[in-house]
């Protein structure tokens, strides 16, 4: 390796690791706060805390949190799941036919999804309500992940579609060609490719729905049903706020998430569509 | 047979349930749930059902539940609601005896001449003292500001009194206490004040902000900050730290601050000073928090129970016991164990002298022109013209809903949009191959969910627009009359503050400025973390990603404390480079970088991630033979990696900046629209007029529908910008 | 084995015109090159037979079967891109085999024909590696073996070779001409290159802005172009033009004399001209000899443009008036000729082409005769 270059790598770990320092500087305060007794929110400047506890944690699973904090975990994990899986399917197939099909209405459909986020999402809560009332979805997991999936849903038609269009158009026709079916094509030529899409697709619906408390919170009226960002939420109360208990739990909600994405990245790599076509 | 009837007899044997709703936490919480617990064991008729649900979500997810039949039979909340309850119908009447309880617990939740609540608990707010550094309470502001010079030192982060100053809620003690009001009297009226003379603040007279009272206490806040004896910027968290360390020998706060001190601190509680100035009593706000009786309970009869147990003197008792809650009943305090607690008895002392809080919708507009008043007279400016400030403010806030119009004018104007819009749309080119039945069926169950389950709620909130949304919960059609109001900037003038385009204005700098830095960093960090050379890859990316995955509520009002004028860590860092402090939240410009810093920081990692997956679509053969080509690593960015990086990146971007436009919790969260609202984005109007301000659900709407048009006119030219891309 | 059958193919795209009614004929077992400058409509024709495109008008016939209303899989043809189009993410076995799984065929007859396909085309020891582990010839050799697993009645390939380097492409010419031969399927062979057309194909057609210039054996096309087009497009250097008039002494089958600025060439054989006809000379650079004395009226007097050494051979460009032509000569006979000397050359005129000449003609007027067959020596 060249002499110029490795100063450029140096320089590079260094931005990297500068990066690294800024992001999770202000979480260092969450962490003192999980791992301080007592509930206050601790402005100091120092982010080390006084005295180590593992108090906040400990009454997460036991009687100052809602005693349920596995049942909540789960909850929140069908529900993430869930609505990623829902999620990257439906949004798949539609981004799969605006990116390689062309019918009626396709530019229309498209602006009508873009559309649809521009409509600030806090005037929603009650219609809903109403809607999910009307499905007999209210106090259910299933309508929440139905709410979540298609709130995401534009997003990803979006991103997977500019994503598959730049796959090659000649794999398809070249499977077209072979006999493949429109599903088939889908199926095991552009979804196999689609990978690092798949992944940050999937990475976005699991995050919307997996930190998501105020319409969990409105449409829920079962406590067996809390996920975890509810039961973590009513940790907020109107004059005072559990800051240990909320940071602790914090921590718990962010830990699968980071899991989740480390499993993810793996499919961030390039070259998957190297040799495939030249040119 | 005998099956069949041994169900029957289970059936009617077994306890019909009462399901109850609250937000409290804790010791409270544990109270509430060993009360229902003695109730259930005391009757087998009814099971009361504890339902635990977060404060942010209660009063929305009532509005919502009750009036479709989900709602529960019993639920708890503050009485200041009663006014914006009762009207649309939610609140059933229940019995209460009010010699019972405390003066003025019991008579907060008479509303029109019904009790619509029964009493639970009260807070207000009374004087700490840490006994370790004084030995009693003084009685008036003067005697406490004698004691100034002894403890205050802000420079060593010492203090006389620790509160936070830039709380109206806080404020509106000294308020009262130096004779000023909220509400003026009638015209033609004179003598006291109804809400000084009631001690309550009456929902009769105008709102009113601007009286000499008014100014006489900003002053004297002023004054406070000016020489140091009152910690600037301050939040609950800094009064709880400043206290229980003993680097403020006094604080104003509420009964909840008891929780959040340490055990081993010896503190004393006392009412807050006589005002030496008016000679009257600091006088704090009084909330009630009760039991309400939902209209379309299921168990009407078991929850008339359960509520007649809980509000008992009994259990009461248990609650004060148990939570060391401020309840409401009268005899509690006889106890002989309650009347040991010093802390208890003085609260209830403090309570005699609070002012009961209004319950009127109308008390709501209070707040934002109250807050903007104090905080800009904390700022330096001075009362009085800060004070003609709130009351054109809350004039504006107040000002009359748009006549009701007739349907038919907007009906015709919105078919001949409409009719427009078809006719547009029909002449442009249509595909030559026509439809594919292959391709509905592949978008489909996108469509048909996005069309179920967002855009019909979109049409419910854009009909909204064309209403106003009575007290009364009822709806009256004005037509355009909301959206003229917004456009021509009612009540303000154009380029001020809070009017329509200066908003706007500030949102467009709001969503560029976040665009910008968002692509920025996130592009430049996903290419180093592309990079082969990388080492730990794996690890750098997910610790990267933390931003996007811990909750940023919390986060949120970390980076807010971060940028505190004293204890921040921002202003430490540069106090250490020599630097002088910066007060974050006095300057648009520095309020506004505090927000977007914020905001980049939670965001950048999105776009990271979007760009990582863009990156992997690049095949490495490119960059070599840009690279041997001799293209620096600048140009081979330029040329290579950006144009294909582009079309996987565009979406996200677009995406991203509507998101951004509306993106109001972080606005909310760090700078909170200060200075004096010039830092709020559109969506804070819409979100203040539907949550904060009387819930005028019609002006909500109406901006709703106007960020929707902005909106989609900035996504027809990205995407007309897309389209010239596909077809090149 | 089948023969494709093209009858009034029209291709409209957005309002343009991209095939103005194209009616082609191939054989079984012929290999049919289009060839045509870019833009002429050749590739859109191929994806058309292919099925990739609509039609806007016209029929195809393959192997006596109307397929044009058919998806492309059920027209049983085969195709190899431009760009090769491997999956990336699949072995060279599995892009090979993947048309064959769709079709549900037996997993040993699948193994059979891909294992045979691959020793044709010497794959055998690449078929567990992926695309992007091979060299661009041996995705060319997959792309091309892809296709011919299938054994489909009609191969198509879409300039299997503009990515392939000089080299690789002569020899890859090669092996696909012996692939033809060896394998006696019809196919349609899309190109810009008139090497390659010359060379692989059986019958050419040339094809310019979405209309058929002409079709036939390449010689034919070579010699006797239908148009000033087609002689324009064929033989490197190209054919030079002149633009002369008819002169006919005498009448009823009198001599005939092309007059142009500078220069008067006698006409062999008999043209149908009267006296005064407009007309385009066509001079194709080997009818053109470096000659210091030769008749009158097969000489053409001008001044050096540019010489063009090429090794042995060297390119003369003439100017004769106020038009060009292009001579072939051996390097070593031109001495020092430097741009702007005098020079006179010897026309082959029974190599003449003539052609309309007229204001509509757009460059591709037709031919009015033609002129006398012949063998053709060298004459440079």
């Amino acid at each position: 390796m060249s002499r110029p270059s490795a100063v450029r790598h140096a320089l590079g770990h260094a931005a990297v690791v500068a990066a690294t320092g800024a992001a999770l500087y202000p979480v260092l305060w969450v962490i003192k706060m999980a791992l301080s007794p007592g509930q206050a929110f601790d402005p100091s400047p120092s982010p080390w805390p006084r005295v180590v506890s593992l108090q906040n944690f400990r009454d997460l699973w036991g009687l100052g949190g809602t005693g349920h904090l596995w049942r909540e975990l789960g909850n929140s994990l069908i529900v993430a799941v869930a609505t990623a899986l829902v999620g990257l399917l439906s949004s798949a197939t539609a981004a799969f036919a605006f990116s390689r099909l062309r019918f009626r209405g396709r530019q229309a459909s498209l602006a009508f999804f873009l559309a649809t986020q521009m409509f600030p999402g806090i005037m929603m809560a009650i219609p809903l309500y109403i809607l999910l009332d009307d499905l007999r979805l209210l106090d259910s997991l299933t309508g929440l992940v139905l709410v979540y999936s298609t709130t995401s849903v534009p997003f990803c038609v979006w991103s997977l579609k500019g994503y598959l269009d730049t796959l090659p158009r000649e794999l398809d026709e070249a499977a077209r060609i072979d006999g493949a079916t429109s599903w088939q094509i889908f199926w095991k030529v552009i979804l196999p490719l689609a990978r690092p899409a798949l992944a940050v697709t999937a990475l976005f619906a699991f995050l919307s729905a997996w930190n998501e408390y105020i319409l969990a919170a409105t449409f829920l009226g079962d406590a067996r049903k809390y996920t975890l960002p509810v039961a973590l939420q009513s940790y907020v109360g109107e004059y005072h706020t559990e800051w240990g208990h909320f940071a602790a739990g914090a921590i718990v909600v962010s830990i699968p998430v980071m899991l989740v994405f480390f499993a993810l990245q793996k499919h961030l790599v390039a070259g998957l569509t190297a040799g495939g076509v030249k040119g | 047979m005998s099956a069949s009837a041994a169900l029957l007899a289970l059936a009617l044997v077994a306890p019909r349930p009462v399901a109850l709703w609250h937000s409290y936490r804790s010791e409270e919480a544990q109270a509430l749930q060993s009360l229902a617990d003695r109730f259930n064991a005391s009757q087998d008729r009814y099971r009361l059902e504890l339902l635990s649900i977060p404060f942010d979500a209660m009063s929305a997810k009532i509005s919502a539940a009750i009036p479709r039949g989900h709602g529960p039979d019993l639920f708890v909340f503050a009485h200041e609601r009663v006014g914006s309850w009762a009207p649309s119908g939610l609140l059933a009447p229940v019995a209460v005896d009010a010699a019972r309880f405390l003066p003025g617990t019991a008579e907060a939740f008479r509303w029109e001449g019904r009790q619509l609540g029964a009493p639970l608990a009260f807070k207000t707010l009374a004087l700490f003292f840490n006994r370790r550094l004084v030995a009693s309470a003084p009685k008036t502001t003067d005697e406490l500001l004698a004691l100034g010079g002894r403890f205050a030192d802000p420079a060593q982060g010492r203090f006389l009194l620790a509160y936070q100053s830039g709380d109206f809620y806080y404020h509106a003690a000294w308020l009262f206490g130096f004779g000023g009001s909220l509400f003026a009297p009638e015209e033609g009226g004179s003598g006291p004040r109804r809400d000084e003379a009631e001690g309550r603040a009456g929902s009769e007279g105008r709102l009113e902000l601007d009286t000499p009272g008014a100014e006489a206490s900003l002053a004297f806040v002023a004054k406070l900050q000016a020489e140091g004896f009152v910690p600037q910027e301050a939040t609950s968290a800094l009064v709880t730290e400043l206290f229980s360390q003993g680097k403020a020998p006094f604080a104003i706060n509420g009964p909840w601050f008891v929780g959040e001190l340490p055990k081993d601190l010896d503190y004393g509680v006392a009412p807050l000073p006589v005002v030496s100035a008016t000679g009257r009593p600091a006088r704090p706000f009084l909330t009630v928090e009760g039991l309400y009786l939902s209209a379309h309970a299921l168990e009407p009869e078991g929850a008339r129970e359960a509520l007649a147990f809980l509000v008992s003197d009994d259990s009461a008792l248990l609650r004060a016991k148990v939570a060391r809650q401020l309840v409401a009943n009268r005899a509690a305090y006889d106890d002989p164990s309650v009347a040991k607690d010093p802390v208890l008895q003085a609260f209830r002392a403090a309570a005699a002298l609070a002012i009961p809080m209004d319950a009127s919708p109308r008390m709501q507009l209070v707040w934002e022109p109250g807050q903007s008043a104090l905080r800009a007279a904390l700022r330096g400016e001075s009362p009085k013209v800060a004070l003609a400030g709130a009351d054109r403010q809350l004039r504006a806030l107040q000002r009359p809903p748009p006549p009701r119009a007739a349907p038919w004018a907007t009906l015709a104007l919105v078919l001949c949009l409409a009719g427009a819009g078809l006719f547009f749309a029909r002449r442009r080119p249509g595909t030559a191959e026509g439809g594919s039945r292959t391709a509905y069926a592949f978008v489909l169950p996108a469509a048909l969910a996005t069309v179920a389950l967002v855009l019909l709620p979109i049409l419910f909130s854009l009909g909204l627009a064309f209403f106003h949304h009575r007290a009364d919960g009822g709806y009256d059609f004005v037509g355009l009359g909301n959206f003229a109001d917004i456009l021509a900037s009612r009540g303000y003038a154009i380029i001020e503050p809070p009017s329509f385009y200066f908003t706007l204005a500030v949102t467009l700098l709001w969503t560029g400025a976040n665009l910008v830095l968002h692509v920025g960093l996130g592009v430049a960090l996903a290419l180093l973390l592309h990079a082969p050379w990388l080492r730990l890859r794996g690890l750098f990316r997910v610790l990267l990603v933390v931003p996007w995955a811990v909750p940023n509520y919390l986060t949120a009002l970390i980076w807010k404390g971060m940028f505190h004028r004293q204890y921040g860590a921002i202003n430490g860092i540069l106090r250490r480079l020599g630097f002088p402090a910066v007060s974050w939240f006095s300057h648009f410009a520095t309020s506004f970088g505090a927000d977007v810093a914020t905001n980049v920081w939670l965001g950048f990692p999105f776009m990271m991630v979007v760009t990582l997956g863009a990156l992997s679509t690049i095949p490495q053969e490119l960059h070599d033979a840009a690279t041997l080509d001799g293209a620096t690593a600048w140009q081979r960015f330029r040329h290579v990696t950006w144009p294909l990086l582009r079309p996987a990146l565009l979406p996200a971007v677009i995406l991203g900046s509507v998101w951004t436009f509306n993106m109001f919790n972080i606005v909310w969260l760090v700078s909170g629209g200060e200075p004096g609202g010039t830092t709020d984005i559109l969506i804070s109007e819409a979100y203040r007029w539907a949550f904060a301000r009387q819930a005028q659900y019609g002006y909500a709407a109406a901006y709703a529908a106007i960020i929707f048009v902005l909106l989609a006119a900035y996504s027809v030219g990205a995407q007309k910008l897309l389209a010239r891309r596909e077809s090149a | 084995m089948a023969e494709v059958e093209l009858k009034g193919i029209r291709k409209e795209l957005g309002g343009n015109a991209i095939l103005r009614g194209i009616d082609l004929a191939v054989a079984d077992g012929e290999l049919l090159v289009l060839v045509g400058p870019s833009g002429c409509g050749k590739t859109t024709l191929l994806r058309l037979v292919a099925g990739l495109e609509e039609l806007s008008g016209g029929e195809i016939w393959i192997g006596g079967r109307r397929v044009d209303a058919l998806p492309p899989a059920e027209r049983d043809v085969a195709m190899v891109f431009q760009s090769y189009a491997l999956y990336p993410h699949m072995t060279v076995r599995e892009n090979m085999a993947f048309g064959l799984t769709l079709k549900k065929l037996p997993r040993v007859e699948i193994d059979r024909r891909v294992e045979e396909t691959a020793a044709l085309l010497e794959l055998g020891a690449l078929l567990d590696r992926r695309p992007r582990q091979l060299s661009g010839g041996q995705r060319q050799r997959v792309a091309m073996g892809r296709a011919i697993v299938r054994r489909p009645q009609v191969f198509l390939f879409d300039e299997p070779l503009s990515n392939l380097d000089a080299a690789l492409r002569h020899q890859v010419r090669l092996e696909l001409g012996k692939l033809h031969r060896q394998l006696g399927s019809t196919m349609i062979y899309v190109t810009h290159d008139q090497v390659e057309a010359m060379t692989l194909a059986d019958r050419m057609a040339l094809l310019r802005a979405g209309e058929l210039m002409q079709a036939g054996p390449p010689l034919e096309l070579y010699e006797q172009p239908r148009n000033r087009f087609v002689g324009g497009f064929l033989g490197a250097p190209p054919m030079s033009f002149l633009a002369a008039t008819a002169r006919v002494d005498g009448a009823g089958g009198g001599r005939c004399r092309a007059e142009g600025r500078g220069f008067s060439l006698e006409l062999p054989g008999s043209f149908e001209l009267h006296d005064g006809r407009e007309i385009w000379l066509g001079v194709r650079p080997e009818d053109l000899a470096l000659a210091p004395v030769a008749p009158e009226g097969r000489l053409l007097r001008g001044s050096v443009d540019a010489v063009e050494i090429l090794g042995w051979e060297a390119h003369v460009e003439l100017r004769v008036g106020d038009g060009t032509v292009t001579a072939r000569a051996e390097a070593a006979r031109l001495g020092a000729l430097r741009p702007g000397a005098p020079l006179s050359l010897e026309v082959r005129t029974e190599g003449l082409r003539i052609f309309e000449r007229s204001a509509e003609g757009g460059g591709a007027e037709p031919a009015l005769a033609a002129a006398g067959k012949g063998a053709r020596a060298h004459v440079g």
